[in-house]
């Protein structure tokens, strides 16, 4: 068994080069930055007791289509437009009314709404026109009355309303077990 | 009723060739079986090796290697992490306990981890059980006492009070050993299944005492020497550790503090989540498991190819017997029947074997596989969906046998009685 894990590494050496030449990490001169890949979002749950956290955080290319910052008003329209869909969780990761969340506390975030990047401190005003790539960020509390009615992440309302979604990678925290999972528009659902 | 008595004589009268055909169906469907059992036994004894702690915290590197140099002792850290870093989160609001873990050394092939006595306090396995001490107690305030995993103890003999030198590196045959600081045994940990049985534990301040004199990899030489009892008195706080697991007052920080450690600007370290981080190995894992799955299903095919090679050849030889039977009243689909049947008795005969085999395997290779792999294969009932495959394969022999039952059926009809010899 250990042996065979050994070799894992090498057998799939293929796959992890293909897989890190997808992802166009850049490379700067202070701190470090996330991975920024295009089609691909990032989705944490967490669940304890009555509180359910989740946080989103999605290149803006997979909401809006662009990343640089709006000037024309066709521009302006969708980033609002994203920004309004994205302030509606309750629809957007389809919680069951029996649950009975009601979110506490919910901000929307980005470089493109106008936001500060807390990302780079580091980073001189004005910085952010010069910006190659924009996130946008997502986190929602809520306090649930009936938590336990609350078994199954289901996305597909938010692959739906961005179509420019593929994959989200998602880690679920809830008080038995951590799980992480891909979760694709074909599967777009995971029991906990 | 009578027809599958009448098969049953006619494969005793060929026994030979029936009881090796049999067998390689035996032997398929052992193998079969057997790769599912290993499949499934792993993945329960690793998803049993952790639980209950939220985040595990290394240097910058992947989040399988992560997990499997901190908790499954496989393979290396890439770098080390610094003691200021540990403590700064270990002192952290949010975090209730944390574990640190310094790896590195060996003994006689069994990995040395040092690590504090929240270890003992805190470190769960399987469903949220703590360690327990099968004989003695933890490692207290000398540096130099070690606390051996069940299996360590077992393999090679040790009990309380007994000396041992640890060796630098992990290699099984080491060039060089810490024998100027021996360890004393104070502690047998109860066995858990999981790697901490292959493991020996001695504390953070024992690991720092048996390299304080090393200089550029190897230990000094004459008077650069520290003697055990000088090492004593010696600050002992580590500068590094290899890894430390953190256990967090509520699980909705746990991605406040996974971000926060990601984010860490003092040094590039790496936090996981442990479930996360094992359902990722699995999915590296289900190609090769699948690979292994696949090889299995083409040996159980290769052994019903061969019995319905064995069935057909031995028809020629049997027009006789056939043409016997339908003088006696037997129709054609009696004789086609009387084959499937055969087919039927071939596979089942092996599966049963196969079974047999299956069970034989794994009682005398138990302890073997429990002592070199850390893996633990219970004598348990075939799971449903064992018995799936077992009635896969007899439903395939059944289907197998319909040709040379067709074949059967056409030359009855034609041969009739009139039988050329």
């Amino acid at each position: 068994m250990r042996r065979l894990l050994l070799a894992l590494p090498f057998a799939l050496l293929p796959l992890a080069v293909a897989f890190a030449a997808d992802e166009h990490d850049h490379d700067h001169e202070h701190g470090s930055l996330g991975a920024h890949v295009h089609g691909v979002a990032r989705l944490d749950m967490a669940l304890d007791g009555r509180t359910l956290e989740l946080e989103l955080d999605t290149p803006a290319m997979n909401i809006v289509g662009f990343e640089h910052p709006a000037t024309t008003d066709a521009d302006k329209m969708t980033l609002a437009l994203a920004k309004e869909t994205l302030l509606k969780p309750h629809a957007l990761f389809s919680l069951p009314e029996a649950a009975g969340c009601t979110a506490t506390r919910q901000r929307v975030e980005s470089t493109l709404f106008g936001d500060k990047d807390d990302d780079d401190h580091d980073h001189a005003d004005g910085d952010a026109a010069e910006h190659e790539h924009s996130e946008i960020h997502g986190h929602y509390q809520f306090t649930c009355s009936a938590p336990n009615v609350f078994n199954k992440l289901d996305l597909t309302q938010l692959f739906k309303s961005f179509p420019a979604t593929q994959t989200i990678q998602v880690q679920l925290v809830t008080p038995k077990r951590q799980m992480g999972a891909e979760v694709r528009p074909s599967n777009p659902a995971i029991k906990f | 009723m009578y027809l599958l008595r009448l098969a049953l004589a006619s494969l005793a009268n060929r026994r030979f060739t029936a009881f090796l055909t049999a067998f390689a169906i035996a032997l398929s469907v052992c193998l079969l079986l057997a790769v599912e059992r290993v499949r499934t036994e792993a993945r329960a004894s690793f998803a049993s090796t952790i639980s209950g702690t939220d985040l595990i915290v290394g240097a910058r590197s992947g989040s399988v290697n992560l997990l499997l140099y901190s908790v499954f002792r496989i393979g290396n850290a890439t770098n080390n992490i610094r003691w200021d870093s540990f403590e700064h989160f270990a002192n952290s609001k949010q975090v209730k306990w944390a574990i640190p873990i310094s790896l590195g050394d060996s003994h006689r092939g069994y990995r040395v981890m040092g690590t504090n006595e929240s270890y003992f306090e805190h470190y769960q396995y399987g469903r949220q059980q703590h360690l327990e001490m099968a004989d003695g107690r933890p490692f207290a305030t000398d540096p130099f006492e070690v606390v051996l995993g069940a299996e360590v103890a077992d393999a090679l003999h040790y009990k309380l009070g007994d000396k041992l030198v640890l060796a630098h590196g992990v290699a099984t045959v080491s060039l060089v050993k810490h024998d100027d600081k021996p360890f004393t045994v104070v502690g047998i940990l109860k066995r858990t299944g999981t790697p901490v049985d292959r493991t020996l534990h001695i504390s953070l301040g024992g690991m720092e005492a048996i390299h304080i004199d090393w200089h550029n990899g190897v230990p000094a030489q004459g008077a650069g020497r520290i003697s055990a009892d000088q090492a004593r008195n010696m600050d002992l706080t580590p500068t590094a550790i290899t890894a430390f697991m953190l256990g967090l007052n509520s699980k909705i920080a746990t991605f406040a503090v996974q971000r926060e450690i990601n984010e860490f600007r003092g040094e590039p370290m790496l936090a996981i989540l442990p479930g996360v981080a094992l359902q990722e190995l699995w999915s590296l894992m289900g190609t090769a498991e699948k690979a292994l799955f696949v090889i299995s299903l083409f040996v159980v095919l290769t052994g019903l190819i061969g019995m319905l090679t064995a069935i057909l050849t031995s028809l020629n030889e049997r027009r006789r017997e056939m043409a016997i039977l339908r003088s006696v009243g037997a129709r054609p689909w009696h004789i086609a029947s009387l084959l499937v049947l055969e087919a039927f008795a071939l596979a089942l005969g092996g599966s049963v074997c196969g079974l047999a085999l299956l069970y034989i395997g794994i009682a005398s290779a138990q302890g073997y596989v429990q002592a070199n792999y850390g893996l633990y294969l219970p004598l348990s009932l075939p799971s449903t969906y064992e018995w799936t495959l077992l009635t896969g394969i007899l439903g395939a022999a059944v289907l197998m046998g319909t040709v040379p039952a067709w074949r059967a059926y056409r030359q009855s009809l034609a041969d009739g009685l009139s039988i050329r010899l």
